[in-house]
């Protein structure tokens, strides 16, 4: 083969700066391609060296700079600087080797790639005020200062809009007079009794809620503005849209742990909190409460008692939670401590090399307890 | 936050039947990817920006040479990509005259042009070509 024939490669320095590789993952490939992951992506990014995230409709990446050493250069047949007449074909009839073929450019790309990466980052909305009720909105004047807008959330939240509306409706996000609000928990905890009580008052069906119905039989009670009402209800709804139907268990889950974390993270009697948990179920719904609706919420240190541990907000690193767990209590059992690993690692391969990593297994009578290492 | 859109388009494909580029390689803009394990040393772009000749690409199957200057010759090979790459590019559209008189400033896009499967990978050093054949 010799050199005469080949394709002439030139140097462009101006076409580089323009472009930038990103490697595309599978998981990129699907955001890509779908048409309802591809009509909404945006890449969102707090500033210049913050990190960049790729948001789609449902999933969001996190976007990383791989430096590498080699030399990457990007060929292109047209230069940015000539004409289209490089790319015509002039030449479609005649024999390759008789005339000098098409130059490329090449240009160099800044060194490395973007990878993506599923984001992990868990969305924090307590920068959204509370709303503690209309009759205190008004003694506390204007806010003017404080009042974000729903845009503002979207562009301060860089995750895709189906995962900033899921965690929107779990903050009973809500917007008033064209601010936006979190409905405060006491708030919550006074409508929701007089909520159910009219509800079943006016004979409507849990399952099969309409806000205008259900904001009609309530305002005889409460003034409250029908966003609020909604609010409350998505966040008790199997259903993100009307009709909603009541999902009694997650209703009776958000109790308990309003209960709970009222004592912080003291140690209280198993009892005493049974009773007050029971006490704040509005009878209407009939249901009984039981400890399993709040896996990974609590720790019994002993038998007879309880305490607030939600596992959201143990350390991410391995170490550190471990630290807390045993703190907590020294010795647990399998099935006890498996929630508050499952949350840092998804793969029971991957939780049982944590627990062999930093902890101790012990079968006693069939059960497995785990303990701290080196004690 | 800023925020800027992200598209995927594909632009419609520029005429390559001139080109000897090998057919793998040929992606819809024209954009393939070559590697070397070193660095390139290039003199300065002079004023006018023309482009400076690095060399030339001859290809047989999956191997490719790049023949630099009058005695230097680099082996290489075409390689799969996996995962493959895109290729992004930066594009501020320009407002509407009202829309600027708003205030809103140009938006900014990113989008993937192309995407690329193969690469050319060159790993050895140059080797000296003392016989040169020229046509």
């Amino acid at each position: 083969m010799s050199q005469g024939d080949g394709i002439p490669l030139h140097i462009d320095p101006s076409i580089a700066p323009r472009y930038r590789l990103i490697q595309l993952e599978p998981g990129i490939v699907e955001l890509l391609e779908s048409p309802k992951e591809a009509a909404h992506l945006q890449l969102k990014s707090a500033g210049p060296d913050a990190p960049a995230f790729l948001c789609g409709y449902s999933r969001t990446f996190q976007l990383r700079q791989i430096s590498q050493s080699n030399t990457l250069l990007l060929l292109s047949s047209a230069s940015s600087s000539s004409s289209s007449s490089s790319s015509s074909s002039e030449t479609t009839d005649t024999v390759p080797d008789e005339v000098t073929l098409d130059p490329l450019y090449a240009t160099k790309l800044p060194g490395g790639y973007l990878e993506c990466i599923p984001s992990r980052i868990q969305i924090d909305l307590s920068f959204v005020p509370y709303y503690h009720g209309a009759e205190l909105k008004e003694a506390a004047g204007s806010d003017a200062d404080l009042a974000l807008s729903k845009l503002d959330v979207t562009a301060r939240v860089p995750v895709s809009e189906f995962e900033l509306q899921s965690a929107w409706i779990a903050a009973m996000g809500v917007e008033i007079d064209g601010y936006v609000y979190r409905i405060s928990h006491d708030l919550v905890l006074r409508i929701v009794p007089i909520l159910m009580a009219a509800i079943q008052a006016e004979g409507m069906d849990f399952g099969t809620l309409w806000l205008s119905e259900v904001f009609e039989a309530v305002r005889k009670d409460e003034d409250e503005p029908a966003a609020v009402i909604e609010a409350i209800l998505m966040r008790f709804s199997t259903s993100r849209s009307e009709p909603y139907c009541l999902d009694t268990a997650q209703l009776a889950q958000w109790l308990g742990i309003k209960m709970l974390s009222e004592h912080a993270f003291l140690e209280i009697k198993l009892e005493d909190f049974m009773e007050k948990w029971e006490l704040s179920i509005p009878p209407v719904l009939d249901l009984t409460c039981d400890l399993s609706m709040l896996t990974g919420q609590y720790v019994q240190p002993t038998p007879k008692t309880i305490k607030y541990l939600p596992s959201s907000r143990l350390p991410v690193d391995p170490a550190s939670r471990f630290e807390r767990l045993f703190a907590s209590k020294s010795s647990w059992l399998l099935e006890e401590i498996l929630p508050f690993l499952n949350d840092i690692e998804k793969e029971q391969v991957k939780v049982n090399a944590l627990l062999m990593k930093f902890a101790k297994k012990k079968v006693v009578k069939g059960k497995t307890y785990i303990g701290k290492r080196g004690v | 936050m800023p925020s800027a859109t992200f598209a995927f388009n594909m632009r419609p494909a520029i005429d390559e039947s001139s080109s000897d580029f090998p057919h793998v390689l040929r992606t819809p803009t024209g954009l393939a990817l070559i590697e070397i394990q070193g660095t390139l040393h290039t003199a300065q772009p002079s004023s006018d920006s023309t482009p400076a000749e690095l060399g030339k690409l001859t290809f047989d199957g999956k191997t490719a040479w790049l023949w630099i200057g009058d005695h230097q010759r680099m082996e290489g090979s075409i390689v799969d990509l996996n995962p493959p790459f895109g290729v992004l590019r930066r594009v501020t559209r320009k407002q509407s005259e009202m829309e600027e008189e708003n205030g809103r400033p140009d938006e900014t896009a990113v989008e993937i042009v192309e995407v690329i499967r193969k690469k050319i990978l060159f790993t050895s050093r140059p080797e000296p070509i003392v016989n040169r054949n020229m046509t």
